[in-house]
């Protein structure tokens, strides 16, 4: 099972590059004399209420949405990796203040502030993953943090500050590299982490704006026609499904990795 | 035997919690300030409402004054429980959260018992015979269910349950009369439950596996004892202790898919609410629910650090250093 989280990612943005290249229809091409039809072979998800191809809509979310994952969660891994970093190397009172920092940011409920926050700003998608990305650097920051409290005790780092190396080279030549395994375990879990954030955003109305199809507004709206066209609510759920599965299950592999190392 | 250092400890956590709710109730003032338009938004677009009229308001409300200022007297009056008015229809926020936080309440604490429950069967039960087909299929089981987007599997579940096979309630959390409340919760609960049942399956059974493994069950089983009494008795309780922390960090968590999951299923909680008053540009309320929301979770992680060095003195005497 943990093997197939490499194939099905891999199929995943195989079907999203080359999908919209095979397919005779545009993200936006309106047909009015083909609305809401079911799934059929010349329509594969069926079209909207606007006779636009579902198929073309639900391939183009999934890119924005791969592109927002990715973006977001290594803007998150880097915060993160930054506050830990500099967390565990420093100690004391400045490392006393940022876990601070992580426990506020973990008491927050987080969905409903990010709702506040973009029903008041109307982010830009850019914005919408920066937004996204600062309320889930905690985890890369605790795991940073905690394997450079460990690394910087041991002998190699002594050594390279009595060689007179810098604080900054410290950490980013010697000790980050040391880091890694569960930095890119952790990465990994945060993409599916941020493409489920910003779909429920978009879900409600909030993120990803239309006319531009994002996996979680092409949900928007399907619950009201959940009972005549069920397949408007299918089909980008399921492709959100396939890459969180996949993800998480390339995570799970890299864990497995990581610990028999 | 005294619980040693418990107070000491109890006071410690203590000390922590409160100013991570004095940093949180800044944040949300300072979001809520920060909007363009601040509170009175709402008021901006009615063409009744003159400017004379919001500088009127403004004055009243005391929006004039420095930010400092005004979020001491804010926090001063959420102190004393006086939350303010709804912009909307002139309510106290209290009453209006207060009528709808318990039906949010019973979401999470039906949501937490079953994943709860479900979790600690099938964990112990796949980390008991870890080769057997039937643990196997439990942990591929849990990737699944930690990898389905909550809102999606709300929707599949009211096509199938309510729209399809017309077993269940779509939405609502009672029917007019009052009655049926249990086959109103079915669905939102199974929705909610879902991801944490799966995630803590797969915590349960790791940790078990990685306590199975340790020598004082070896020396057990070694000296006579039944599994089943060592699995149920000595190995899972050890096992289990560090699930509270993973609960603990959970919560606030489940309380954002409490969230969702009243949009999906049209639940009259604070989540609805929420949305409501984004939607009005209600910010007093928008605060309230906000503040409410990680009073909540504070109190909560507050509550498993204080059950977990009751439960393991290790934890009182090592807390400080580690965390």
């Amino acid at each position: 099972m943990r093997r197939a989280g490499g194939l099905l990612l891999i199929a995943l943005v195989l079907v999203a590059l080359v999908g919209p290249l095979l397919s005779p229809y545009t993200v936006d091409g309106i047909e009015l004399s083909e609305i809401r039809v079911a799934p059929e072979a010349s329509h594969w998800m069926g079209t909207d209420e606007l006779g636009r191809d579902v198929a073309t809509r639900v391939l183009a979310g999934t890119r924005l949405s791969l592109v927002i994952g990715l973006a977001g969660a290594l803007a998150a891994t880097l915060i993160g990796a930054g506050v830990g970093a500099v967390s565990g190397y420093r100690g004391g009172a400045t490392d006393q203040a940022m876990m601070r920092l992580v426990d506020l940011q973990l008491s927050v409920p987080i969905l409903p502030v990010l709702i506040v926050i973009s029903a008041i700003a109307r982010p830009s998608v850019a914005l919408l993953v920066l937004l996204v990305s600062s309320f889930a650097w905690m985890e890369p920051a605790r795991i940073v943090r905690s394997e450079f409290l460990r690394l910087k005790e041991l002998p190699f780092a002594e050594a390279a500050k009595a060689s007179g190396a810098s604080d900054s080279r410290v950490i980013i030549r010697h000790l980050l590299p040391n880091a890694l395994p569960p930095l890119v375990v952790a990465a990994t879990l945060l993409v599916g982490r941020v493409i489920v954030m910003e779909s429920v955003l978009s879900f409600l109305g909030l993120g990803v704006q239309p006319p531009r199809p994002s996996l979680g507004n092409l949900l928007y709206g399907a619950q009201a026609s959940l009972a005549t066209e069920p397949w408007l609510a299918m089909f980008p759920g399921l492709f959100i499904f396939w890459i969180v599965l996949s993800v998480n299950l390339v995570g799970d592999q890299a864990a497995v990795g990581t610990r028999t190392r | 035997m005294s619980r040693g250092g418990m107070s000491d400890y109890v006071f410690s956590r203590l000390t922590k919690a409160i100013p991570l709710l004095f940093g949180i109730s800044i944040l949300i003032f300072g979001l809520v300030h920060a909007a363009p338009g601040g509170p009175l938004t709402v008021y901006l677009s009615n063409p009744n409402v003159t400017p004379e009229d919001i500088a009127r308001l403004e004055r009243n409300l005391g929006l004039d004054r420095p930010l400092p200022v005004q979020y001491l007297s804010w926090l001063w009056a959420f102190v004393r429980g006086d939350w303010g008015f709804s912009y909307v229809d002139g309510r106290p926020v209290t009453e209006r959260i207060l009528e709808r936080g318990p039906a949010t309440l019973e979401l999470m604490a039906s949501a937490l018992v079953v994943a709860l429950i479900v979790a600690l069967v099938l964990g112990s039960a796949a980390a008991w015979r870890p080769k057997h087909w039937a643990s196997r299929l439990i942990s591929s089981s849990s990737v699944l269910g930690i990898s389905v987007p909550t809102f999606w599997l709300g929707l599949v579940l009211q096509l199938v349950f309510a729209v399809e096979l017309r077993l269940l309630p779509s939405a609502g959390r009672m029917s007019p009369g009052g009655g049926d409340r249990l086959a109103y919760l079915v669905l939102p609960v199974t929705t909610l439950a879902l991801f944490y049942a799966s995630s803590w399956i797969r915590y349960v059974r790791a940790s078990l596996i990685r306590t199975l493994d340790e020598p004082f069950v070896t020396a057990g089983r070694a000296s006579g004892l039944v599994e089943k009494r060592l699995l149920f008795i000595h190995a899972l309780p050890q096992a289990l202790f560090p699930l509270i922390t993973v609960l603990a960090l959970d919560f606030a968590l489940l309380f954002s898919g409490a969230v969702v999951t009243e949009t999906v299923f049209a639940w009259p909680g604070m989540g609805t609410l929420l949305l409501d008053s984004v939607n009005r540009r209600d910010y007093s309320v928008l605060m309230g629910i906000l503040m409410a929301g990680s009073t909540l979770i504070i109190a909560a992680n507050l509550t498993a650090d204080i059950l977990y060095g009751w439960l393991d003195p290790r934890v009182r005497m090592d807390g400080e250093s580690e965390s």
